[in-house]
């Protein structure tokens, strides 16, 4: 049964995907929430939580207010007054599961807030049902949309990463991603969120290429495109073969001023007894520098993992056939909580997703 | 101040057991949660850094589900598909249900009815995730309490069996309750104990029910119902008039007398001087995590000497006597609501020197209708990394629980939850050598906090 999970985790949530992408960028940030999602987040998505004072709340909705419908009005009056006590950039809404099916308007509350404290806004309708990448994707593009305005003006040897939020990204990989530009000459003048703020975001419609570096950096890519002319890289440099493409690929981009994807020309072995699991642009890459490898997707709520994978790989979101499909396996790429699946004789090289297994690994 | 706001903030100390942690009680039981994916992120991976992911399962509820209205067929299958893959059938089944199914008037009972027919050398245990009713009377805590024991059976009775319901700890050996338990030459009888499902299953015979904890009484009065037994609340407290008064009560249910009551407080009293002797004048900030009765402790230690400086806690007891002893009696003892959104950027400030005047006015910031007294100042900025950590060869100030630790920064703190495994005179000698042992040795601040379940096994 594709739901039932006897023994593999789950990644995390549209809501947190939500969260995560706009942590940092000095937002006042709730989740329509009872409890727990607070604590769920804080603990095993945001690495950042401990040391800083991101403002993430939960709006503790109870019982009664989901049944009179009340919890909008209060939820408003509550993000206003803490709106007015910390003065954020931004306010931002991700629903979770029971004010999505009661069906709160979060655009009305988010609207609300706006009108009285003239901050820019945001609600997020997600149901807390799909995985994160749904979540995080619209986030980056709703707060670029909003913030990234106006008229550009293309500087010259400048890049701008797009998708990276600590859900996908690790720190160090994002070092590596600097070293790897600055190395071929770029400067980087937006990290779209990690470690990021909202004003290097709006210099992003500036950058002569963006680089894209998970599946939820892709919507957000698009709007610097189709608005700006911004053309852009799918990719992530992760090793001397994937370092020189991402280079040659940012090249391509600024001289023909179209997208590029510097794995789409590689196609999976389907013969290959190299499996890698994971999110589809980490995974399609680790794939090209491995010399070839089958992917293996377990998430399908973006619509453009289809579209990044080649013709011998998979989305596979059923536990069991994903234990069926590594039978015969000799290596698996994936996240330290595969190693239940993983059959005997078989190699995992783990592969640490935040996304999936939190803090362990 | 934000007093009136209703967000909440959820703070970094991760020590506290969640409804994993307590079904996890039950031996061999195997839990399968069946919610939508942000509820399940949160269980599935306290499970794995518990290295329990063997006894748990889940069944991920999709938006098609909420729409098409097969949320009984989902569970049904989703159950059973578990049970059939599993490699060793478990004894025992806790089914987490979520907010949605009882928003959506999911039939549980039928759920349940035909998980029964289908396995029926499976105890079926409905278990309950359902965060909106958490500030419900009934809430999913004791809610959680109570089913800890529903798959108990009533046995032949045995008189001399007394079980403690509802503790997540087992009491040490020296604990009042135990030892009085034993001097009436009965058993104490506690599910933290209890090595496999069989010793579980054997708690049925108990003919004394007693309980510490207010979330554990439905639990207790529940299963001393079922088993036609009586029940006991006998409440933690460090009050030594209500411990007595507890001990008074328990020794008339199991038939013996409480007769060492001056020698217990003479004990209690040498082993808080003994820490005072140590400890000196240090400040000690205390919180509602280390203890399910944090003014009763602030108020203990005031009572011997200590430094009480300040109390965080997630809600305050309005009738609570040992708050309104405290701000009476306490000149400058402050009070923080740890959800409190504002307490995101909360930065510990040493109180005001004796020769302010504020130093008699009490900082109360836990009131939610923005009546606290006064608003103590300081203008020494300090930031969390360079707070509270010692000074010469002492510390500034003694944490008693996590989340006081955090907020003041501390590395000097007293690591347990929920009382741990205390009770009576003999946990407070306990806890007084956990202060002296706290104050002497520092903790890794950050590593400690970071592990989820205090007392559980943990691979982070």
């Amino acid at each position: 049964m594709k739901q039932a999970r006897k023994v593999l985790s789950t990644y995390s949530s549209d809501t947190f995907g939500v969260i995560s992408a706009l942590y940092g960028l000095g937002g006042l940030l709730v989740m329509h929430d009872a409890s727990g999602c607070n604590s769920t987040f804080t603990t095993h998505d945001e690495p950042r939580w401990f040391g800083d004072d991101g403002l993430v709340f939960v709006s503790a909705v109870t019982e009664d207010e989901a049944v009179m419908g009340t919890a909008g009005d209060r939820l408003a009056a509550d993000m206003i007054e803490t709106a007015n006590y910390y003065h954020p950039k931004f306010t931002a809404i991700a629903s979770t599961p029971i004010p999505w099916m009661t069906g709160s308007d979060i655009d009305l509350t988010a609207a609300q807030i706006e009108e009285s404290t003239g901050i820019p806004s945001f609600g997020f309708d997600v149901s807390g049902m799909k995985t994160y990448e749904a979540g995080a994707s619209a986030a980056l593009l709703a707060i670029t949309e909003r913030f990234c305005t106006g008229e550009a003006s293309t500087r010259k040897g400048t890049v701008a990463i797009l998708g990276a939020t600590p859900l996908d990204i690790e720190e160090e990989q994002l070092d590596h991603i600097g070293v790897v530009l600055r190395d071929s000459g770029k400067e980087i003048i937006c990290t779209s969120s990690m470690n990021g703020t909202l004003e290097e975001l709006a210099e992003a419609k500036n950058a002569e290429v963006a680089l894209v570096v998970s599946v939820v950096g892709i919507d957000q890519a698009e709007y610097l495109y189709k608005t700006y002319g911004v053309p852009y890289v799918i990719g992530l440099p992760c090793g001397p073969v994937t370092d020189s493409a991402v280079t040659d690929a940012l090249e391509k981009a600024i001289a023909t001023g179209k997208p590029v994807t510097f794995f789409e020309d590689t196609v999976a072995d389907e013969t290959s007894k190299t499996v890698i699991i994971g999110e589809v642009v980490a995974s399609r890459s680790l794939a090209l520098e491995k010399g070839g490898a089958k992917v293996i997707v377990p998430t399908q709520d973006s619509k453009h993992i289809a579209v990044l994978l080649s013709a011998g790989d998979k989305v596979i979101v059923d536990e069991a056939e994903l234990e069926n499909e590594l039978k015969s396996v000799s290596d698996v790429y994936a996240d330290g909580l595969y190693k239940f699946i993983i059959p005997s004789g078989a190699r995992l090289i783990k592969v640490h997703h935040r996304a999936y297994s939190g803090r362990i690994y | 101040m934000l007093r009136k706001t209703g967000l909440e903030y959820s703070v970094p100390a991760r020590g506290g057991w969640t409804i994993v942690h307590v079904g996890m009680l039950v031996p061999e039981a195997h839990e399968i949660f069946v919610c939508a994916a942000g509820c399940l992120r949160g269980v599935v991976l306290s499970a794995a850094e518990m290295n329990l992911t063997g006894r748990f399962s889940t069944v991920a509820i999709e938006e098609h589900n909420v729409t098409d209205g097969d949320m009984e067929e989902l569970l049904i299958e989703g159950v059973s598909d578990i049970l059939e893959r599993l490699e060793k059938r478990p004894p025992c089944v806790l089914v987490y249900t979520s907010c949605i199914h009882h928003f959506m008037g999911t039939d549980l009972d039928d759920c349940f009815r035909v998980l029964g027919e289908r396995f029926p050398d499976v105890d079926f245990v409905d278990c309950y995730m359902t965060p909106t009713m958490r500030k419900s009377t009934l809430n999913p805590d004791k809610m959680m309490r109570k089913r800890l024991y529903a798959a108990i059976k009533p046995l032949k009775t045995d008189e001399n069996d007394v079980l403690l319901c509802g503790n997540c700890f087992a009491v040490t050996d020296s604990c009042d309750i135990k030892v009085l338990i034993e001097k009436a030459g009965k058993r104490l009888l506690e599910l933290p104990n209890t090595d496999n499902y069989a010793d579980y299953k054997k708690l049925g015979s108990a003919g004394l029910i007693i309980s510490n904890l207010s979330v554990a009484k439905d639990a207790a009065d529940e299963l001393a119902a079922k088993l036609g037994v009586k029940s006991l609340q006998i409440p933690f407290s460090f009050g030594y008039n209500e411990i007595k008064d507890n001990l008074v009560k328990l020794a008339g249910a199991v038939g013996t007398e409480y007769d060492t009551f001056e020698a217990d407080c003479r004990k209690a009293d040498e082993a808080l001087r003994a820490a005072k002797d140590v400890i000196g004048d240090c400040r000690i900030a205390i919180d509602g995590m280390i203890t399910t009765r944090p003014y009763s402790l602030a108020r203990l230690l005031a009572e011997h000497g200590f430094n009480i400086d300040i109390v965080f806690s997630d809600s305050v007891g309005g009738e609570d006597t040992d708050y309104e002893w405290l701000k009476k009696n306490v000149p400058g003892i402050r009070f923080e609501k740890c959800v409190s959104p504002d307490m995101r950027t909360y930065r510990y400030e040493e109180p005001v020197e004796s020769s302010d005047s504020k130093l008699v006015q009490v900082q109360d910031n836990t009131s939610d209708n923005g009546s606290y007294n006064t608003s103590i100042t300081s203008d020494n900025g300090n930031n969390k990394s360079d707070i509270a950590e010692s000074f010469g060869n002492k510390p500034k100030i003694l944490a008693l629980g996590q989340k006081a630790a955090y907020f003041t920064q501390s590395s000097y703190f007293v690591d347990m939850v929920e009382n741990g495994p205390l009770y009576g005179f003999d946990g407070i000698v306990r806890l007084s050598e956990m202060m002296t042992e706290s104050f002497l040795n520092a903790k890794d601040l950050k590593k400690t906090l970071d592990i989820k379940g205090w007392g559980c096994e943990s691979c982070i």
